[in-house]
């Protein structure tokens, strides 16, 4: 078994993020973020964010990522921050748009007081008064053609950290953490090495859960790194630095055929604070604590604490060699 | 030299040089990009195609030794809007994340289909074994096709 914590964006520096928002005026939404989606599904889990706020369906969204040429400024796509930060920004921008279509639907329907309107499957409501209502597309039309006001919202999120003091070490972090506990049962072949992982169950907890299938996804691809780490992948180089496992006969990674029988994943839904809905990236955390609980599994069967990895047949043979070898002297 | 074969069950004629590999016809010459360039060494599965229904790494078969034999590539099943069933199934267990994996996951666990359409989920881990993905850790993948499996299974036992 293994745990672990990560934080959301590194030390030393202020990650800054912002994001673009307008609503057209046939109630459909372009958000424009410097984030970069490689297939983890971050555009797909904030236009569901974006549609929840702003009350369309998600086909009515369309995000436009990682254009630098058309994206504000994001850090990156990286340290499980893009949930939280993008996250963040894209929740404060559509409340900001939504405030607007709030005012716009009050100057058609002469009450204006945005706080007394609700939004819901594209239209705007009137709280006391439901029979009172305007379509987001009504109002968007109204606000850039009749009332000179575009619907245009933006926001920006940055984190707090300073690089670590030298003498002392000590650093002021961004203490948006998550956290995740993994267990292996293990299988160690003493005439071989091999090892087979039999089991895995890795529980993380990254804050409000916005799609369950993509965190699932994060958990398993995470976990399958974190496996390769612990039993096969292996960067060799020669003296001149040259690489030698330069190809994937030489470089191994986890075929289906050897990721473990049993795979299972949880998930705790303990908010983070700032993310949006209380929501906390999920990548980093997934592979980090897998190696360590592959390693305490085969120390606990061997009695053999393995300081380098991965944990080849030829590094188990050797150490169990090592050992018996102490012991009869 | 002039080839004859079937891809996707049209007849085509490609001018091939002797040492040409299967792959840079099919996305060169016949724009098939679908079949993917990965490692070019035959070890990732990314170029995977079905030739008469077996699954081969294109990068490293030779076009002429296609002659006369028919090859399909994943738009043999499945188009977007018309996707095949078993297709429908990964979008639906989200099995698949950068996607560079999909097609040639997809024509081996079909092929595996065709010749055993009850297969066991260790049947199905060492059909899809030649396929490497680097996002999904394939229990999506894995969930997506039991499923298909199961649903019909039960379809054919109710008939
Ligand atoms: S590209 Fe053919 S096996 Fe990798
Ligand atoms: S989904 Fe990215 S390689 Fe398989």
């Amino acid at each position: 078994m293994a745990a672990m914590i990560y934080p959301h964006d590194s030390c030393g520096v202020s990650g800054a993020t912002s994001v673009f928002l307008k609503v057209d005026s046939d109630g459909s939404a372009v958000l424009y973020s410097g984030l970069s989606d490689v297939g983890q599904g971050s555009k797909t889990a904030l236009s569901q964010l974006a549609a929840e706020i702003l009350g369309i369906p998600m086909d009515k969204i369309t995000f436009i990522a990682g254009d630098t040429h058309t994206t504000p400024y994001d850090e990156g796509t990286g340290a499980s921050r893009t949930t939280f930060f993008c996250g963040h920004c894209v929740k404060e921008a559509c409340e900001k748009a939504r405030t607007q279509l709030f005012e716009a639907a009050g100057r058609m329907l002469g009450v204006p007081s945005p706080e007394k309107f609700y939004i819901q499957d594209g239209v705007i409501y009137l709280k006391t008064f439901p029979e009172c209502h305007v379509s987001v597309a009504e109002a968007a039309h109204a606000s850039e053609r009749i009332y000179g006001h575009p619907i245009l919202a933006s926001a920006t999120f940055s984190s707090f950290s300073t690089p670590a003091d030298p003498e002392t070490g000590h650093a002021l972090m961004f203490e948006r953490h998550t956290f995740g506990t993994q267990i292996a049962e293990v299988d160690v072949d003493i005439d071989t090495g091999e090892i087979d992982v039999l089991k895995l169950a890795a529980v993380h907890s990254c804050g409000t859960v916005i799609n369950p299938n993509l965190v699932e996804g994060q958990i398993y691809g995470g976990v399958h790194m974190g496996l390769g780490q612990a039993l096969m992948e292996e960067m060799l180089e020669r003296e001149d630095g040259s690489v030698v496992s330069n190809t994937f006969s030489e470089y191994h990674i986890l075929t289906a055929a050897d990721m473990p029988g049993v795979m299972l994943s949880g998930m705790v839904e303990r908010p983070v604070e700032d993310g949006p809905f209380g929501a906390g990236g999920m990548s980093e955390g997934a592979p980090s604590p897998t190696a360590p609980a592959v390693g305490n599994a085969v120390a606990d069967a061997l009695g053999i604490r393995f300081t380098s990895l991965p944990l080849t047949p030829e590094r188990i043979l050797t150490a169990l060699k090592a050992k018996q070898s102490s012991q009869r002297s | 030299m002039l080839i004859h074969f079937h891809v996707n069950g049209k007849a085509c004629a490609v001018d091939a040089a002797p040492d040409e590999k299967l792959l840079d016809t099919l996305r060169e010459k016949l724009q098939i990009t679908s079949v993917k360039r990965g490692c070019e060494n035959g070890d990732c599965g990314a170029c995977t195609v079905l030739l008469d229904g077996r699954p081969v790494a294109s990068c490293i078969f030779l076009t002429v030794k296609a002659r006369n034999h028919s090859i399909q590539t994943i738009e043999a099943f499945g188009e977007p809007g018309h996707l095949h069933p078993l297709q429908e199934k990964f979008r639906a267990h989200g099995a698949f994340q950068c996607g560079f994996c999909a097609p040639g996951v997809t024509l081996s666990a079909i092929s595996l289909l065709n010749q055993n359409p009850t297969p066991t989920e260790e049947e199905v881990r060492r059909a899809i074994s030649g396929n490497l993905c680097r996002c999904s850790g394939y229990v999506q993948i894995v969930e997506a096709i039991m499923d298909y499996v199961e649903e019909r299974r039960a379809a054919r036992e109710e008939l």
